[in-house]
Parts: C-alpha cells; structure tokens; sequence
C-alpha cells in the first residue's frame, strides 16, 4: 500500500470543511434575503456549519505527524524556548498558517451562530444579531471554502498547481454545502418534523442545480487549464483516476443532480438519494485530485 | 533577509567521480540509519533521498539502449540535497515557524517545534524534504549546521576525494565557480552555474558541463509555488462572491412559477 504524504485523512478534510462553510453561507444568505420564509432552512445550515468543520480539523490533527505539536500553529515559543513568552504564531506568507487560523475563526463563530439562531425563535432581537454576525461570518467562510484550493495549488505538485483549483473547490463548497441542507430538510420532511407548505425543498434542489452548473464550468476550466499536461490526464484519463473523474463526480456527482434539480420536484426521498450523490461527488473531487497528484 | 556573510556549497559535476563518501559521511555526522535496499538494475542507492538520506548521488544514465549503455557505461553524477535556496518556498509555508532561514543561508528544520503537516514536503521545487514517520516530522539537510558554526566544513565536503564539493562564503564559491568555468570554455567546454540566479540564488549551486540542468533531473527555471498567493485567492474570491451575490439573489426571488408548492 502506497503512503501518501496527504492521504484520505485530508481528502475527508478538504470535503468537510467546505461543506460546513457552504452550509454557513446558504443559511446566512437565506436569512439576509427573507428572515421569515427561510426560517426553518437558515436554522438548518447554521446548525450544520461547525461540525463537519470541527471533524474535519480533528482529521487534519490527527493526521500530523505530531498531533499533540498542532499548538505550534497558533502559539510561537519564545526566545529559547521558554512555555512562559508564547505569542501568536502566523505566517501570512504560508497557506497553511493562514487555513488554521481560518478554520479556528470560523468553528467559534458557527458555533455562536448556532447560539442566536436558537436565540433568534423566543427573542425578536437576536434576529438582527444574527443577520450581523451572518454577514461577520461570511468572509471567513469564503476563506474556508477558498483556502483549501490555494493551499495545494500553491505547491510544486504538477496536479495540484492549476489556477483554477480554488474556483472548482468554492463551487463544490456550495454546491455541497446547498445539498447537506436539502438532505436534512427532506430528511425532517420524510420524519414528519416540518410541514410541507413554503416548497423550500424545490428552492434549495433548484439552488443546488444552479450552482452545480457553475461548478460544471469551474470543473472544464480546471481540466481545459492543465489540458495537454500529463498532470491532468491523471485525473481525467488514468486507469485508476478516470472512471471515479467521470462517473462519480461528474455523471453520479454533478449531470445527475443536475438534471433532477433543475425541475426541483420536490419529493422528499428521492431529494435524500440525490443530496448524497452530491455530497459523495463533493468527497471524490478532492480525493481524486489529492491522491492523483500523489502516484 | 541574508547578510552578506551567506555561506555556500559548490557541487562541481564535472568532478564528481560517484564515489559516494559524501553519502556516508553524511549518515555517519548526522547519524542517520542505513535503509535496506533491493537491487533495481542502477548503481544509484539508496534509490531516493529520504528522512534518514539527506544526500545522495544520482547516477544518470544517458538515453541509449541497454546494450550500448553495458558497451559502454558511463554516467551523469549528481550530489542531490538541499539546495538551501535564497527564497525558500519551505520556509513561506511552515506554518509552524520550524522552517528556518539562518543569516548565512542556512535552512533547517527545528525539530522540536515541526509538527509534521507535511506542506514543506509538497512546495519544495526539488522535492527535498521527507517526512520521518518515527519522529513524525519532516526532515532534511541542514548543510551541517553544527559544524558550519565550529568553523568547520559539512561533513560530505570533507570527504569528498577530488574537489567535487567545495565550502565556503558564497561569494567565494561564486569566484571559484568562475574560475573552474574558465579553464572549462578554455579547454572547448561550455559549462552552466546553476543557481546563481535561481530562486533567489541558491546556497548550494551545481557547477554543470552545459546549460543543460534536465539532464541531471533538475527543473530549469524552477518556480517559487508559493508566490502569487493573491491572484490565487482572488480567483477563488471573485467567482465566490459572485455566487454569494446570486445566493441571495435567488432566495429574494418569489418563487410564484413554482407549481409544485407544497406539493409532494
């Protein structure tokens, strides 16, 4: 079995993190368009948000080679060493310093977003705390969902290194973000926790279908980028690569859901069986660039 | 960032006889642990730089057929290590501080604050440093920093037999770079430097017979990846509030065309 530096630890990571900060912004962007209608919908996404984050930075810890070291990216020891001087370690130059200190950031902030989310059904004036601590939150999870993509295309691997990594991973960050809010809203619908009237379901499959489209075009973009280069026939033509590229990200990943959503028929079960064909082409992406630009 | 006083080693290629005590030298000072290798078909072993080889001499064949090469054998020998640059890309993307860049060029990894994330192992143009996964952080040549600051030579310098691996401030090297090269033009040749200029001019500059650094499996022009941060952020930022924007849009939008409303 061959060892990969970033294996699919980090493969699991860079699918959740981006989820979580796409559910974050689908919820944020839903209660700054209409508080009442999106009521149910926003709550979803906030309390979505931080925990595919927070398992996917345990991940990212425990996949260190030092996991109890992973202190030594937020406090700097000071002169010789000493417990006693630590400040701020930050490297602005270093992506990866950058994503820590992002990912950090955005755990507590979707965690108080939860906090007046729940605030905001007894008391009326939590709602506007809310909406600003929305739109505090919002830049930092763009930067989530945004990091991850300069983070490995900012390196020397020739897979890796394509301009147009970041804008694939924003894509899917929302489109599985929209879908991880389906998938729970026609979950709540299929147990009987919400009520049927509103069709939010049909919005978000029809939100869903459109940002898949503009992640259609960030995938060709990102094929069309590296095209001619053997890097990117790994990912589209290798033995090993090819079949999961085509078939599990973009026919069962992304044309499928697609299709589906466009109509955004509204029906509950099928609306479940297509969210995880989403979400597992959201996992695959990054593992199939990950592990391709490692053989 | 570099004082003047910047150190530096000059890897003469047109010298180097592929005797390999460079290799063993180096185990032996930074006592590192022999690997157990198989025979491959080269006389290249270990078959890559690891976290327990932190140098190793390639043996290049030239591009002939088998027969030809066993007629005939001959090599291209390159000292591979770290090429301790001026610009590190390593060193921009430690998020841990561990990656260090000393006054004289010196680049080493602290091995008591690395946390092993890897990141260095994938920006380095020249694939240097591995991970070690006994004390799970990333290591590398550290140019024998021990010995530089005792005054002394790296290891692999001193054992070198005919004046392949030269130490000494990089203004020195420079010079008797240039010197070597002109009794090299002299004698019809036309020898390269490389690493004079590269990335940042690097801290250990291989003395070439021509401009050919592929030949030897090093990049011509080699790239700091870790530079142009911005425009990546902004081409993820851009399409990013794009979609924002549309979100919210789209959510503001009634959705009166919807027949199917709470229908299911």
């Amino acid at each position: 079995m061959h060892h990969y530096n970033w294996g699919i630890p980090v493969a699991m990571d860079l699918f959740l993190a981006a989820l979580g900060a796409g559910a974050f912004m689908v919820a944020v962007m839903a209660d700054l368009a209409d508080t009442r209608k999106y009521k149910t919908v926003s709550a979803i996404g906030a309390l979505i948000a931080p925990w595919p984050v927070i398992a996917g930075v345990l991940l990212l810890v425990v996949d260190l080679g030092q996991p109890f070291r992973f202190w030594e990216m937020m406090l700097r020891r000071g002169e010789g060493y000493s417990l006693e001087s630590p400040y701020i370690m930050f490297n602005a130059s270093s992506t990866m310093s950058i994503g820590s200190w992002v990912l950090t950031v955005f755990v507590w902030l979707s965690l108080a977003y939860i906090g007046v989310t729940i605030l905001a059904y007894p008391f009326k004036w939590a709602e506007l705390l809310r909406k600003v601590l929305g739109v505090c939150g919002l830049p930092v999870a763009l930067a989530v969902t945004i990091y991850t993509g300069v983070l490995i295309s900012a390196t020397s691997n020739p897979v890796w290194n394509n301009w147009l990594l970041p804008v694939a991973f924003v894509t899917s960050a929302v489109v599985t973000g929209a879908a991880s809010v389906a998938f729970v809203l026609a979950a709540m619908r299929i147990a009987g926790l919400v009520s049927e009237e509103g069709a939010q379901l049909p919005k978000l499959e029809k939100l869903t279908g459109g940002l898949i489209i503009a992640q259609l075009v960030a995938t060709v973009g990102f094929i069309l980028v590296g095209l001619g280069s053997a890097a990117v026939m790994v990912v589209i033509a290798s033995a090993r690569f090819g079949p999961l590229f085509w078939i599990g990200i973009v026919g069962l990943g992304l044309i499928v859901p697609l299709v589906y959503n466009l109509k955004g028929p509204g029906k509950a079960p099928n609306s479940l069986v297509i969210s995880c064909l989403v979400l597992l082409g959201g996992f695959f992406l990054r593992y199939v660039v990950l592990i391709a630009g490692q053989v | 960032m570099i004082a003047e006083k910047r150190m530096a080693m000059l890897i003469d290629v047109t010298k180097c006889m592929g005797c390999r005590g460079c290799q063993v030298a180096c185990k032996q000072w930074n006592q590192l642990p022999a690997a157990k290798t198989k025979n491959t078909g080269t006389y290249q072993n270990p078959p890559r730089l690891s976290a327990n080889t932190w140098t190793l001499v390639n043996f290049i064949e030239p591009d002939v057929n088998r027969d030809e090469f066993e007629r005939n054998p001959q090599w291209f020998f390159r000292k591979q290590q770290c090429l301790h640059c001026g610009d590190p890309a390593c060193v921009h993307a430690c998020p841990t501080g561990a990656l260090k860049q000393r006054h004289d060029g010196i680049v080493y990894i602290d091995q008591a604050i690395c946390a092993g994330c890897k990141y260095c192992v994938e920006v380095c143009p020249f694939g240097t440093p591995h991970p070690n996964p006994e004390t799970g952080t990333a290591m590398k040549c550290r140019m024998c920093l021990d010995r530089v600051d005792d005054g002394m030579q790296p290891a692999c310098v001193t054992a070198c037999p005919t004046g392949a691996l030269e130490f000494g401030t990089r203004t020195a090297m420079l010079d008797l770079a240039e010197k070597r090269m002109a009794a090299l033009r002299k004698a019809g040749g036309s020898p390269y430097l490389y690493g004079e200029k590269e990335l940042g001019g690097l801290g250990a500059m291989y003395l070439l017979p021509e401009n050919d650094p592929e030949l030897f499996n090093l990049p011509r022009d080699p790239k700091l990846p870790t530079n142009k941060i911005l425009l990546r952020w902004l081409l993820g930022v851009v399409p990013g509030l794009a979609i924002l924007y549309g979100m919210w849009r789209y959510f503001q939008k009634e959705d009166a065309a919807t027949p199917s409303s709470g229908g299911n």
